[in-house]
């Protein structure tokens, strides 16, 4: 009854606090959606102008290059590669975006408003077709990227990626091999693929796993959202700091901690009744935060233009999804197991909070280290350290997941739950000595 | 049938001595009250007594039960109220309560009834316990909190300051329903004041306290004979004038 005295008093007391509950649920909820459609909205709202000035004036192309030049017939006939490439160049920047106004001129004085500008030169087909192994010139196109003071927008950067990846294209598929071809004729060389002699070494990539297995490109695109993840504990444990506070602080900050102290509930029952109701804090604002990651992992599948949506290759996996939620239910019962001895010795909310935030600075430096890191390969004595931090093995499981290496998933998520109930221990302990009366950050005892 | 037993308390914070040999005895149906000035362990001998605090030497019982060996069993027979102890605001004056009670009760059903007492004691209008208690006067939140203490029926009610910072008539209620609470259920009360005059109309016996040693104890007619004073605020410092000029 008493530990559900506290439950019931906790989970009122936290139904009514507004700011709490925002922090916990409503911030999770809408944060990455937000930002999901924000990125949307700096893509797709923000309309890209690009003008292609296609100067070339175009020539004859010789016999020999009878055939198509990007879908368009070619041979024995005045051309303008300029035209050709500046058409295709509008075909793919359409077909990437719908908020991307493609413009070609023949001039420079044409040219009035651009983000992105693309110059073809007046003898750029002359170069290019310059079938005669001793005037072998590189063609250059110049392509210019707007910057101002509010720095780039992601559609520009998107487009001007595109619009190089396009170029690149071009050069090294259908322009390089053309010319190794002709080179090759001029040597009575036939037989020999024109790739061979372009890439003599082929450098073959492949992911696999600590099995060596291959890994397809989802199960890798699982892995980076899987670390992509990890950020979400910066603010679903953040609610998990105002709340103990509030809850434990609190009560000696309004003076109702002694009267619960001197009544018959036991400390074990009070810090586990309060551990309690952080649980279910910790439920509501993991739910919070997996349908905020559905809806923002969603938003950018659904949302972003091909391209973006290749930078932002996310995968919506059920397993991962459902290990996402029950890591943050853990990792805001560690958060609060952390805070609580802090939260115990101080004299009120505020100073809990500020010390709260600190020690939450810790786990969350090792979140962002696991990123980057492996916390596996640190220095011994940094690694004790870091494995006394129940969050670590957070990450840990979440890595042993992503390898399917199920029996340390399990391991450490034991791990985690019994290095959280030390931190509570220490809290009841806490509870159970004078200190918790006599404060010891600055209060002053009364005779 | 004696209630509180001290003997010989003492209490050394740091290099502070806050309690130097601290000695009485609380009996059955009393209300005894511990007054002295700021600063001279009023509150310290209470939070012993309710368990917070461990003396440094000397013992403390309730019941026969001492507080430092099974502090569990002394905190079923008490209640304790602390000075400018408030209740929690998020909270209706119902719901603080139910709150209180479900500590004290297994059975709902006691805890129903500990509620009515509660109410019953809080003085509060069915509107009132309805709504949150951040709206309600500091008056308003100290009977809440006496009603808290007194409703789960302690054998031995701890009063710190039970009408610091209320109005006349709000202290006059509060006195009102402690003296109540004693005649209707025989328990004791220990209570620490400033006020002299609520002092004198509550307690049973009270004892003098200054610089952590008790000066004088006894029934408040009886001190006041004893150092020929006119009231017990006189009888007060001419006690603590004589035990200074003793030492």
């Amino acid at each position: 009854m008493q530990l559900k005295a506290i439950v019931w008093k906790e989970i009122k007391d936290l139904s009514r606090d507004r700011k709490t509950l925002l922090t916990a649920i409503i911030m999770p909820a809408l944060l990455l959606p937000l930002m999901g459609l924000l990125l949307i909205a700096a893509q797709k709202t923000v309309p890209v102008y690009v003008v292609i000035v296609n100067e070339d004036k175009g020539m004859n192309v010789p016999s020999m290059l009878t055939g198509s030049f990007l879908g368009v017939p070619t041979g024995n006939q005045s051309m303008n590669y300029g035209s050709i490439i500046a058409n295709y160049i509008k075909k793919v920047l359409e077909k990437t975006s719908s908020n991307v106004h493609v413009k070609i001129v023949k001039s420079m004085k044409e040219v009035k408003r651009y983000d992105i500008l693309v110059v073809i030169p007046k003898n750029f087909t002359s170069t290019l077709v310059a079938f005669v192994p001793e005037n072998f010139k590189q063609a250059i196109v110049k392509v210019y990227l707007r910057t101002g003071p509010s720095g780039l927008s992601m559609g520009t950067t998107t487009i001007f990626q595109t619009i190089i990846s396009t170029l690149n294209t071009i050069s090294t598929k259908v322009m390089a091999p053309q010319r190794v071809q002709l080179l090759l004729a001029c040597c009575n060389v036939t037989n020999v693929s024109p790739q061979a002699v372009l890439e003599p070494i082929k450098v073959a990539t492949e992911y696999v796993n600590i099995y060596g297995q291959r890994v397809s490109m989802k199960e890798l695109s699982k892995i980076m959202t899987s670390k992509l993840l990890l950020f979400s504990i910066f603010y679903v444990s953040m609610p998990v700091v105002a709340f103990i506070s509030d809850s434990i602080a609190g009560e000696r900050e309004r003076k109702t901690l002694e009267t619960l102290l001197a009544s018959p509930i036991s400390r074990k029952s009070l810090i586990f009744g309060k551990f309690g109701a952080t649980i279910v804090l910790g439920i509501l604002a993991a739910v919070a935060d997996m349908v905020g990651l559905v809806l923002y992992i969603y938003i950018l599948q659904n949302g972003l233009t091909v391209a973006g949506a290749q930078a932002f290759s996310l995968t919506l996996d059920p397993g991962l999804i459902a290990m996402h939620g029950f890591v943050m239910l853990l990792v805001v019962a560690a958060t609060a197991a952390m805070i609580m001895p802090v939260a115990s010795l101080s004299d009120n909310v505020r100073s809990a909070q500020s010390l709260g935030g600190f020690i939450q600075m810790i786990p969350l430096l090792i979140i962002f280290y696991a990123m980057y890191g492996n916390i596996n390969a640190l220095p011994p004595t940094l690694e004790i350290f870091v494995r006394i931090i129940p969050h670590t093995y957070a990450v840990l499981a979440i890595d042993a997941l992503l390898k399917n290496k199920w029996i340390d998933v399990v391991i450490d998520v034991i791990l985690m739950m019994i290095i959280t109930f030390v931190y509570l221990l220490i809290t009841i302990k806490i509870f159970e000595s004078e200190y918790i009366v006599t404060g010891s950050l600055g209060k002053k005892r009364r005779g | 049938m004696t209630v509180v037993e001290v003997r010989d308390l003492r209490k050394v914070f740091g290099k502070k001595e806050a309690l130097r040999g601290v000695t009485f005895e609380v009996k059955e149906g009393e209300i005894f009250g511990l007054i002295g000035p700021n600063g001279a362990g009023k509150t310290t001998t209470l939070r012993i007594i309710s368990t917070l605090l461990k003396p440094t030497s000397g013992t403390v019982k309730v019941y026969g039960v001492d507080v430092t060996e099974k502090p569990e069993e002394v905190r079923k027979m008490i209640a304790y109220l602390p000075e400018e102890s408030d209740i929690y605001l998020r909270l209706t004056g119902y719901e603080n309560l139910k709150f209180y009670a479900m500590i004290y009760f297994n059975d709902p059903k006691e805890v129903e009834e500990a509620v009515k007492r509660g109410i019953e004691i809080s003085d509060l209008s069915p509107e009132d316990l309805k709504r949150l208690t951040k709206t309600y006067s500091k008056g308003m939140r100290r009977r809440v909190a006496l009603a808290r203490t007194l409703m789960v029926r302690p054998k031995l009610a701890i009063l710190d300051e039970p009408t610091s910072g209320l109005d006349v008539y709000s202290a006059i209620k509060v006195r009102n329903v402690i003296k109540r609470f004693v005649q209707e259920t025989g328990y004791s009360v220990i209570l620490s004041s400033h006020n002299m005059l609520e002092v004198e109309y509550l307690c049973d016996r009270v004892a003098f306290i200054n610089k952590g040693r008790i000066v004088n104890i006894g029934k408040p007619q009886e001190l006041k004979e004893m150092y020929n004073a006119k009231n017990l605020e006189e009888a007060f410092v001419k006690a603590v004038e004589v035990s200074e000029v003793a030492a």
